[in-house]
């Protein structure tokens, strides 16, 4: 008789648990549609020499729901710095090494800017040694990826640097 | 599960280190697995950085682990994040309240390793 009783219980408590966890699915669901929302109004500027590049750029942001009528292509500082000063963007994605001004230089320029200082910015480049890194980082990049780079990885950093 | 990024958080160092054992045994990766003392530490963490799952103790001074999960299901962009509630709490009205304030998988402490295993897996999907 008493184990009869507990064994109910477990069962009633497996499907309250059972419905808990679906209201919360529900509830992840339209937070999803939020962001969903929020990204399709994120603009990020890519900067990148390679057309290939920024291509590939293009497609992996787009699959992780930016709309591509809200990214900005350039492919080098300067051109990313034009077209900055009349266009807000939430995130820069640039390239390293370019011809004309360089993603060091850009960065730079960038956080010397009072109107641009703040936006967050991602270095992305096949310079892997140390020293580099550390010059990229105290020169302002809030986050540094290495080519070749897995999308996956790319998606983190750039939800996180938009927080 | 190399690049799987981990947030531990309990009071205890002591438990702070059975977990991490346990993890690196599983195959997690050492620079991967990060740990707070309380919820306030690790919600200030998750907002700085990327977690694929938290793995968090109920009763911390500070910031409670049912008060962080809160704060994290209430988040624009940390609702998502996998969360594992490890505790002593037993009662069926505490386990419930854990569940609706959206923790994926809980677990009873003391607890066998394999559990802990079966458990993360489950949620990492």
């Amino acid at each position: 008789m008493e184990s009869d009783s507990s064994e109910k219980t477990i069962i009633d408590l497996n499907e309250e648990i059972f419905q808990l966890k679906a209201e919360n699915k529900k509830l992840k669901e339209s937070l999803r549609k939020e962001r969903e929302q929020r990204l399709r109004l994120t603009k990020i500027l890519v900067v990148d020499d390679s057309e290939l590049m920024q291509e590939i750029l293009l497609d992996a942001l787009m699959e992780f729901g930016f709309q591509w009528s809200n990214i900005g292509l350039a492919d080098n500082g300067q051109k990313a710095l034009d077209i900055l000063s009349d266009q807000a963007f939430n995130l820069i994605i640039s390239d390293w090494h370019m011809p004309g001004m360089t993603g060091l230089e850009f960065i730079k320029k960038i956080r010397a800017t009072p109107e641009l200082f703040k936006i967050p910015f991602l270095m992305m480049t096949s310079e892997d040694q140390k020293e580099n890194v550390l010059k990229a980082a105290s020169s302002g990049v809030d986050q540094y990826m290495l080519k070749p780079f897995d999308n996956e990885d790319l998606r983190k950093k750039v939800l996180a640097l938009l927080k | 599960m190399q690049i799987t990024k981990i947030l531990v958080v309990d009071d205890s160092s002591a438990m702070q280190e059975v977990i991490f054992d346990a993890l690196i045994e599983f195959g997690f990766k050492r620079p991967r697995i990060k740990f707070a003392n309380n919820g306030q530490k690790a919600l200030r963490m998750a907002y700085e950085q990327f977690f694929d799952l938290i793995i968090s103790d109920w009763h911390m001074p500070g910031l409670t682990g049912l008060e962080f999960i809160q704060e994290i299901r209430g988040h624009p962009d940390l609702f998502e994040i996998p969360f594992i509630m490890m505790t002593v709490e037993d009662q069926e009205k505490n386990i419930l309240k854990a569940f609706s304030s959206g923790v994926d998988q809980y677990i009873l402490k003391p607890f066998k390793i394999e559990d802990l295993k079966e458990k993360i897996l489950k949620v990492l999907g």
